[in-house]
């Protein structure tokens, strides 16, 4: 995955109503270069991708 | 009894006292006063202490013991809370100044309950949840005033550890109850999800958020445990399922249970020494009391930090996106930061993480059809020295502040919604305390509890006091 640009994450903050100041903008981008690159890492085994199903709704209050 | 020894007396002794009217409520409260007025100017584990509503209750539950009334499990008993959780005509803030202003009309359920089962509500924990930086001070942990008590439950840890107060009620998204809980010495009990209300919880993330007790002991988390737990109407969340009388589950003996050390959470590249030492001396223990102890390796551990991270701070984010939006400045730079990132994650990234959730949960707790518990260390070291994190400005720090999340032990059983409990298992050559991690399956707290319960009643760990607040 390319990093995001600063300018690109301003940009994307705005499109979800919020204005990322200067002093924030940088930890801002840095980090969420890094958490989007290490999810990408991680691989979602094909056969498990409808794996997503709400679990609360999978039997979850069974019990002991 | 001395003050002193009465506020070293475990909450389940002192509500059994007060029944039989060997103690009054009365001077049990004003020895924790005594003690909060005494200490807590140095630890600020307290935002607000009530003392004349609390002292009103105590002549109250006096005289109801008096005439002989059917007295609650907690009757008498003083508790704090962490300022996470709303409480009726009494400030909740969740360390924001944010919510300075914020004066509740009615408790949350477990404050409720609380108060049903008779215990004194004598004030609120200072936390870091809401707040990176402490609006009355910082804490400090009472091993050692340099050192932090972790976090977000810091100030119910530090009472605790202390004896500012009985027990306290704490909250636990990503480890918020057994990180402060294992650095300060003492008992700390995250619950399965939907075990217990989240009515009037000021919310971090709905779906990992749990409410829990943190005490001396392991009989006095049970009897807490049991007073909070069980379905409320006002949390349709809550599972309908009755509660078990966790205390009658306690036992000294670990004869027939399987239990496995998890080798990814004891690796000594990521792990302290000392941390490893201590959580493998009390898987041998555990051995000697009965148990069939092994080693168990669960590779998909290593990376669930950046799963948790998105979740919960999607969630976080969310509830918080109009504070956020209108008024960033009254956010602390630290969450604020956190909460922008965490509103710019892609959809793609959302719906990856939480099917990674799915999956970790079916692998997760099919490991309890081989164990009945699983242990770890709480923390990977012991308690760090107080210090403000600076603004990163270099993608190597930002990978540096993720990998302090990576290795943390607390996050598999937040991830997958399934209890855990930390108990004391010994000390760093510093003298600082060690927590062991004991996991089980959703809705076995009673086994969690048994396996805590027989280790602590072995060992000497849990009556330790910091040299601080000796008299």
């Amino acid at each position: 995955m390319v990093d995001l640009t600063f300018e690109q994450v301003a940009a994307l903050a705005r499109a979800v109503g919020l204005t990322i100041e200067d002093t924030d903008l940088v930890e801002v981008t840095h980090r969420l270069n890094v958490v989007l690159s290490a999810l990408e890492t991680i691989e979602v085994p094909s056969e498990k991708a409808e794996g997503s199903a709400l679990w609360l709704a999978e039997g979850w209050d069974d019990g002991p | 009894m001395d003050h002193e020894m009465l506020t070293r007396t475990t909450a389940t002794e002192l509500v059994s006292l007060i029944a039989q009217q060997q103690l009054s409520p009365v001077e049990i409260v004003e020895a924790y006063f005594e003690r909060i007025d005494r200490y807590d100017l140095l630890l600020s584990s307290y935002l607000n202490v009530c003392r004349e509503t609390a002292l009103a209750e105590a002549h109250a539950a006096e005289r109801a013991v008096r005439r002989g009334v059917a007295l609650g499990p907690l009757h008498g008993l003083p508790i704090a809370v962490k300022d996470q959780f709303a409480t009726r005509n009494l400030r909740t803030t969740g360390g924001s100044t944010g919510l300075a202003d914020f004066v509740p009309t009615e408790d949350a359920t477990v404050v409720a309950r609380a108060r049903e089962a008779g215990a004194i509500l004598i004030g609120k924990h200072n936390m870091a949840a809401l707040g990176d930086r402490f609006k009355v001070g910082e804490p400090k942990n009472p091993w050692d005033i340099t050192r932090s008590a972790s976090g977000s439950s810091t100030g119910s840890a530090i009472a605790v550890a202390a004896s500012l107060c009985a027990v306290s009620l704490g909250e636990d998204t990503g480890g918020s109850i057994r990180l402060p809980a294992a650095v300060t010495g003492i008992v700390g009990l995250r619950p399965t999800w939907g075990r217990v209300s989240r009515h009037g919880l000021l919310p971090l993330c709905w779906s990992m958020d749990t409410a829990g007790p943190m005490t001396r002991t392991v009989e006095d988390a049970a009897l807490l445990l049991n007073v909070i737990a069980g379905y409320d109407p006002k949390d349709p969340l809550t599972s309908r399922q009755p509660v078990p009388n966790y205390r009658q589950h306690l036992a000294p003996t670990l004869g027939g249970l399987r239990i496995g050390l998890l080798q990814q959470l004891l690796e000594e590249s990521v792990i302290s020494p000392e941390v490893t030492r201590a959580v493998r001396l009390a898987g041998s223990q555990m051995e000697r009391l009965g148990a069939t102890v092994t080693e168990v390796s669960v590779p998909m551990l290593k990376g669930i930090a950046p799963v948790l991270l998105v979740i919960s701070g999607s969630q976080g984010a969310f509830n918080y996106h109009d504070l956020l939006r209108i008024r960033p400045s009254e956010i602390s730079p630290a969450l604020r930061r956190g909460w922008f990132v965490a509103s710019l994650y892609p959809a793609q990234a959302l719906l990856k993480a939480n099917c990674l959730r799915a999956i970790f949960r079916q692998e997760w707790t099919k490991l309890f059809d081989s164990y009945d518990a699983l242990i770890s260390p709480t923390t990977p070291d012991i308690a760090p020295k107080i210090k403000y994190s600076g603004i990163i400005t270099t993608r190597g720090e930002a990978e540096q502040h993720l990998a302090a999340l990576v290795h943390r032990p607390t996050l598999a059983a937040s991830l997958a919604g399934t209890p855990a409990l930390t108990i004391p298992c010994g000390f760093s050559t510093n003298n600082l305390p060690l927590g062991l991690q004991i996991m089980t399956a959703p809705w076995r707290e009673d086994v969690m509890l048994r396996v805590g319960y027989a280790y602590e009643q072995s060992t000497l760990w849990h009556q330790q006091r910091p040299t601080l607040v000796e008299r």
